[in-house]
């Protein structure tokens, strides 16, 4: 099974938050809002693009409308081996947090 | 509020579409076009939503160029220290060495291949050769910084270095054009054989 770096977790996620509206301009306000900090819409791209390589996510295209100049919209969706892909992922980091107290004490 | 009449740069827009996969050159323009209207124009004013647009198409630029970009800065960095001769000039300019032209015909290649489209190939190298001019004299000025006051001495510098520049630039979009067609080349044999 594909390992996802943090950012592939980020996007997946964001993925299924959206649901069926996830085209890419709602994808990169997502990750922006969840993560808190500004992303680049090329990170976003690559990323997405990268997954779809992978075949952990699949796209449509839709059509666009007038304030994209009729351009089409792409829809993105995780398929069977994206979602098992963030199952594990999710898993893998609760067991490296498993018996921790949250939050960590600073040692001084 | 938002107006379909407003649009960001023409040049930022033909040049983010140059550097997009076919299946991506509606749907990725399409939702930075979106974004600039519904939510950075009314917001932030021309200028800024321009400056948000260009930063993005760099964004893009970056992701596409970036392997490019690091072999012309690692060339530039060793061509100083390393003896003259050992990358031999093919004419007396910055920018027009047999690893440049190497390093040209790869972007051109690379850029082809990657996008399916013999313009990204172009604009690699063009990207590449720019960037490996700038690296040039930042890295002189830094190493010699008389040379910072050289165009306030003598304004005829400028002149040189914008001949200079058309050199390098023009050096780099001819050799990135034989890696591009190589590109395109291999890609339509690899098409043809698969269908076949």
């Amino acid at each position: 099974m594909d390992t996802i770096g943090q950012f592939e977790q980020a996007v997946l996620v964001a993925l299924i938050r959206l649901g069926e509206d996830a085209y890419g301009r709602a994808i990169l306000n997502e990750v922006q809002t969840r993560l808190d900090r500004d992303v680049s819409a090329g990170a976003v791209y690559a990323t997405l693009e990268r997954l779809e390589a992978k075949e952990l996510v699949s796209s449509t295209l839709a059509p666009g409308t007038a304030i994209r100049g009729g351009r089409a919209r792409r829809y993105f969706a995780p398929t069977g081996a994206g979602v098992r892909a963030l199952n594990s992922a999710k898993s893998a980091t609760d067991r490296m947090w498993r018996g921790l107290a949250w939050p960590l004490k600073v040692r001084t | 509020m938002s107006d379909t009449q407003v649009t960001p740069p023409r040049w930022a827009q033909a040049l983010l579409k140059s550097l997009l996969r076919p299946s991506d050159s509606e749907s990725v323009p399409g939702d930075l076009l979106e974004e600039y209207r519904e939510v950075r124009r009314p917001s932030l004013g021309r200028l800024r939503a321009d400056a948000w647009y260009i930063e993005q198409m760099l964004s893009v630029l970056w992701r596409v160029a970036w392997p490019c970009v690091v072999a012309i800065i690692v060339l530039r960095i060793l061509s100083f220290p390393l003896p003259r001769g050992w990358n031999p000039g093919l004419a007396p300019a910055p920018g027009l060495s047999l690893l440049d032209a190497l390093i040209f015909v790869w972007a051109g290649y690379y850029g082809s291949q990657r996008t399916g489209r013999f313009s990204t190939g172009i604009v690699m190298s063009a990207v590449t050769s720019l960037l490996g001019f700038t690296v040039f004299f930042v890295y002189a000025a830094i190493t010699r910084p008389s040379l910072l006051m050289a165009p306030f001495e003598n304004p005829f510098v400028f002149v040189i270095m914008a001949i200079l520049l058309t050199m390098a630039l023009s050096f780099g979009v001819v050799a990135g054009t034989v890696g591009a067609a190589a590109g395109r080349w291999l890609s339509f044999n690899r098409r043809s054989a698969s269908v076949s």
